[in-house]
């Protein structure tokens, strides 16, 4: 029988050993077995799913998560979760779970058209390194590519991009959340010149109105849709107004519905502009104090290849974030055309529900947030319709204070934590800084302890290029971490497949299921999810959160942030630095980039016994010291004292999350306005910060069409996107029993008129078929989604309906994020 | 000639209305079922990513009425029976027809937990809080479709349930 | 004041010519013992009546020459009446929590 006491004892000797990977005496680990099964622990950590940050405690018995449920505490959702929030404890179980590397092999060696065969994480480093040092002996670091992501932790982007941008020297690292907010990225910058919302969920309490412009928080941030649903419900005044271009489940909670003709939401937010000048309504002291006006280019192509007609007929495709500044009077004039008369003829909406919608924005008396996501950001003018809303909050001053808020909503847990903040873009360093500014590449090499002039200096292919340029030949070494761009990226057959599956390339991809992406590489390396590491995120609010390693991951399975950094081992910088860096810096002649990234001093400065006591910490035992806390740490320099502060790290561990800029232990819930955020000086009451000037932008742009709109052939659009039930490519919730028995398939939702019109039933075997592919599905004219005629809507989390065969890599050519929302294709009976 | 009849015949209807045709039903093709070796990702049971093969058939939602268990008390259960056209907006909420707790007896429906009681705030109503209004964000129902992928999870409730193994 | 009783566990590392004085010094500590060991690392663990005895032990093994570093992991304090408390065979537990 064993004591407490014994059962003490051996719980001591087995964290210490696990920390110090030293095996556990017999006589020790008998007494940790006997433990009984109710000693369960819980512990916090945010949600694996998207952008709201909800908070969970998980409860681990025996090494494994045996129930999670919706933190009490958290302020975001205060005890609640979605459904897929409530599954979370069995995202890690799925039987197919990878738990050795597996590479492409013949007669056994590495072989392109070779099977999948399990081998030793030595033989696949050493087959992937072969293969990076091939590119980068032919190339240099222009040769390789990475694909990442906004579901990295915060250290494992931060750990990416030193490795990509200053080992490798490479800038072509891009995330995956390229398709979720780039838009709303530089949306924020050209307006704001500082990324990330000035709001915070706190607005949910305070505003009089929201207004969903094409966001289906019913689905997609159901948390945050309680939160509206409690307001709405609760307050008689409270309106809410919904835009699509189909009906979906927000619309049950809508006073004012807008069903909107594709693209013409453009014409809808320049409509608003005109109707608060026209009657009277602009805040002109807040105009005058606050903001500046810019004329942006048009006719800006669609970010097609080159060669593209489309691209060749734009007379600014060269030059699509080229402005003028302009005045208000300028301003005025500009958006004058779009009266009530031309944006209810454009967008086919009826004038009645368009000047309803004006009002919320042109009455001084209602605060309103602006709530958006993919309908805004995935658009060939993405870009220009995020500051198109910020215009109109900006005409009337309502902004930055409690509900008046336009509100960008992210997708993923951590777009913002990690590929925003950190800078995992082609383009981008932490902290808003960019490759392309000689200062900032100076500040990260400071930071780095690098020498001067190692970070290159020009933009790297982004994520829909990086498909483009598998396919050309020009990117050739390829690590997909965290993401499953095969079935994610649109044009799949023409782009994605042929550049994954061409002979020059050898592809990568790090993900704890076999994907289809995973299908199209040629090394796939196990890796550790969620609470298998120890993470943090950064939602949509600005809020960071962290967790604790709970559990150990299966088999040989391991995290990102191990991958990467024992990889870097395999590199010297002679191999990757060009001669004369080195000669001109001797010192780091012969290092490793392990040593020159990691061991700096800085990143591993940290012991792993500063791991909080009760948890295991698997990268800390392998490396011997604490490198979630280094890396973070030294990430951290960048942005404190220049808006971007974060606490200290141990913060996070004991905090239900902080909103930055944290300031003196204080997290500012409002930025730019004077009493809520520090960083703005006394007296100027508002101060946006991010540009010289101080002066928030209002952008005159103009409507411009799709690039591609239904024809004679093609007679449909197409919108993709998501249903609550399944996150994103689905790789996890598809594997849980519950989530996939409520929704097993995708299916083609269809108008039951244009259904009849084509001899099609519901349940129908069908091709929906564009100039790009074909992909077979079933109708569905019932349900949760009710499309107008001339549309149809399929969701993407189906491996087996695989619609980016279909879509068009048409981007917003500003933000280089796809357009998933319109396209064309026809539906006909298989 | 019979292909410029079907021609302008087909033209024709494209270039009607899709309100006020109906086409014929073609029959369906024979299904398509493509079984490759090497293929990974058993939720694309077994195509090639560059091919296509039929869909599985539409999912029924299953319709019995009897509870499920679930896996640890935190779990919302899902609804065991169909949903079809039942409203559930900002005018009416059918779900709160048979589960409330004054009605739940009478329609032999489960009440619904103490929990959905509670403000943000921790407060006690008397009636639901209105931030559980729409039951399906977190209940749903179950198809008879075979999950493709198995799952080893093993909750709170069974850990407890199991005997000692030696 | 309640009466409990420090539980904890430190990992030691020391070069070769350490590890005799490290287990020395830990045989003639009362209440500690070296639970485990692998080349140059060594698992203390250590029961004692007060925070300050620990640190004080954390201070001796660091003093010896020839140790790197003495990191804690683990510390659990109880009430020194629970401890001889048997387990409960959970076999013969019913399934309510």
């Amino acid at each position: 029988m064993t004591t407490r006491r014994d059962f003490i004892r051996a719980s001591a000797v087995g964290a210490a050993a696990t920390t110090a990977s030293i095996a556990v005496p017999a006589r020790f680990a008998e007494a940790a077995t006997a433990a009984p099964p109710t000693e369960v622990k819980w512990s916090k950590a945010p949600c694996r799913f998207c952008g709201t940050g909800c908070g969970v405690q998980v409860a681990v018995q025996d090494n494994r998560v045996v129930a999670t449920h919706g933190d009490a505490d958290a302020e975001v959702n205060r005890g609640l979760n979605c459904v897929k929030g409530y599954f979370l404890s069995k995202i890690m179980y799925g039987n197919d779970r990878l738990t050795t590397p597996l590479l492409r092999k013949k007669g056994g060696q590495y072989a392109k058209d070779g099977d999948f065969e399990p081998v030793s994480w030595d033989e696949a480093f050493d087959v992937m390194a072969a293969q990076f040092k091939r590119v980068l002996k032919a190339k240099g670091g222009t040769g390789i590519g990475m694909a990442g992501s906004g579901q990295w932790t915060v250290w494992e982007g931060y750990a990416a991009n030193k490795l990509m941008k200053a080992g490798f020297r490479s800038n072509h690292i891009d995330p995956n959340a390229r398709h979720c907010m780039a838009s709303a990225v530089t949306g924020f910058m050209r307006t704001f010149g500082m990324d990330e919302p000035m709001g915070c969920y706190d607005d949910f309490e305070a505003a009089d109105a929201f207004v969903l412009w094409g966001s289906n928080m019913a689905e997609m941030h159901p948390i945050l849709w309680t939160r509206v649903t409690d307001r709405r419900l609760s307050h008689d005044h409270v309106k809410v107004a919904v835009l699509s271009t189909f009906e979906h489940r927000s619309f049950d909670l809508a006073d004012i519905p807008i069903i909107f003709k594709p693209q013409t939401d453009l014409a809808i937010l320049n409509y608003i502009a005109n109707h608060i000048i026209q009657t009277g309504r602009v805040n002109e002291d807040f105009v005058r104090k606050h903001v500046s006006f810019k004329r942006g280019n048009d006719d800006i192509g669609y970010g097609l290849r080159p060669d593209n007609p489309l691209e060749l007929k734009a007379k600014n495709a060269k030059d699509p974030t080229g402005s003028t500044p302009i005045d208000f009077d300028a301003f005025k004039a500009f958006v004058e055309p779009y009266t009530l008369d031309y944006a209810a003829e454009l967008s086919g909406v009826e004038k009645g529900f368009l000047k309803h919608l004006a009002e919320l924005y042109a009455d001084p008396r209602v605060k309103v947030m602006s709530l958006w996501t993919m309908g805004f950001n995935q658009h060939t003018r993405g870009t220009w319709a995020n500051n198109m809303v910020y215009n109109i909050h900006l005409l009337t001053g309502k902004i930055a204070t409690p509900g008046n808020s336009p509100f960008s909503l992210t997708g993923q847990p951590s777009a913002c934590g990690t590929a925003r903040e950190v800078g995992t873009f082609s383009h981008r360093l932490p902290a808003d800084l960019v490759v392309t500014d000689p200062e900032h590449r100076k500040h990260a090499e400071e930071i780095w302890k690098l020498p001067d002039g190692l970070i290159v200096d020009k933009v790297g292919y982004h994520i829909v290029e990086q498909n483009r340029m598998l396919k050309d030949g020009k990117l050739n070494a390829y690590w997909v971490m965290a993401n499953n761009n095969m079935q994610a990226g649109a044009n799949l057959e023409n782009e994605g497949y042929p550049g994954y599956r061409n002979p020059d390339n050898f592809i990568v991809v790090s993900d704890p299921y076999p994907t289809v992406t995973a299908q199209a590489a040629d090394l796939i390396l196990p890796t550790a999810m969620w609470v298998e590491k120890e993470g943090a995120y950064g939602n949509a609010e600005r809020r960071t959160q962290f967790w604790h390693q709970l559990v150990k991951a299966p088999g040989e399975a391991r995290s990102d942030l191990w991958q990467l950094m024992e990889f870097s081992k395999r590199f010297t910088t002679d191999e990757c630095w060009p001669a004369d860096l080195l000669a001109a810096n001797p010192a780091y002649k012969g290092k490793t980039l392990f040593e020159v990234l990691y061991r700096n001093g800085k990143v591993d400065r940290f012991a792993p016994g500063e791991v909080e006591t009760g948890y295991a910490n698997d990268e800390a035992a392998a490396f011997g010291f604490y490198p979630q806390k280094g890396l973070f740490e030294e990430y951290a320099e960048f942005g404190r004292g220049h808006g971007h502060d974060l606490a200290p790290f141990d913060e996070y561990h004991k905090a239900r999350g902080l909103r930055w800029p944290v300031v003196n232990g204080k997290e500012t819930r409002w930025r730019y306005k004077e009493g809520t955020d520090p960083y703005v000086k006394a007296g100027t009451d508002w101060q946006f910060y991010g540009n010289k000037d101080g002066r928030a932008v209002i952008w005159a742009l103009p409507y411009e069409p799709p690039a591609e709109s239904p024809d004679a052939e093609y007679d449909l659009w197409l919108a993709t996107g998501r249903v609550l039930e399944h996150w994103h490519s689905g790789s996890m919730t598809m594997r849980v029993p519950e989530l996939y028995k409520a929704f097993p398939s995708a299916v083609v939702f269809m108008n039951p008129d244009d259904a009849k019109a084509r001899g099609l039933k519901r349940g129908d075997e069908v091709k929906v078929i564009s100039r790009r592919g074909e992909m077979r599905s079933r109708i569905e004219t019932r349900g949760r989604n009710r499309v107008p005629t001339g549309l149809v809507f399929v969701p993407w989390f189906d491996a087996a309906q695989l619609i980016n065969k279909t879509t068009l890599d048409a981007t917003c050519p500003i933000s280089k994020q796809t357009d998933f929302k319109k396209c064309a294709v026809k539906v006909v009976m298989a | 000639m019979r292909l410029l009849l079907y021609l302008i015949a087909a033209v024709s209807l494209a270039a009607c209305g899709s309100k006020h045709e109906e086409t014929p039903r073609k029959a369906p093709g024979a299904p398509v079922v493509i079984t490759a070796a090497g293929q990974v990702d058993a939720l694309r049971r077994g195509v090639p990513i560059d091919k296509e093969a039929s869909p599985l058939p539409m999912a029924r939602v299953e319709n019995f009425d009897r509870v499920r268990p679930v896996n640890y008390e935190m779990q919302p259960p899902t609804i065991p029976h169909a949903i079809d056209n039942y409203q559930l907006t900002v005018n009416t909420n059918r779900c709160m027809l048979c589960h409330t707790r004054s009605n739940a007896r009478k329609f032999q429906a489960p009440p619904v937990s103490d929990a959905h009681y509670l403000t943000r705030d921790g407060k006690v109503l008397e009636q639901i809080s209105s931030r559980r209004y729409f039951c399906v964000q977190c209940h749903v129902v179950q198809t008879d479709a075979e999950p493709l992928v198995g799952n080893r999870f093993e909750g709170l409730n069974q850990t407890l349930a199991k005997e000692e193994t030696p | 004041m309640v009466d409990e009783v420090h539980i904890a566990s430190f990992i030691v590392h020391h070069q070769p010519s350490a590890m005799a004085p490290v287990e020395r010094l830990v045989s003639d500590m009362p209440g500690a013992e070296i639970a485990a060991r692998e080349g140059g690392r060594r698992i203390l663990l250590h029961e004692c009546d007060s925070p300050r005895e620990l640190i004080a032990c954390m201070d001796a093994v660091q003093a010896i020459a020839g140790v790197i570093s003495v990191n804690l992991v683990y510390h659990h304090a109880e009430p020194r009446g629970a401890l001889d408390d048997l387990l409960p065979s959970w076999a013969e537990e019913g399934t309510s929590l």
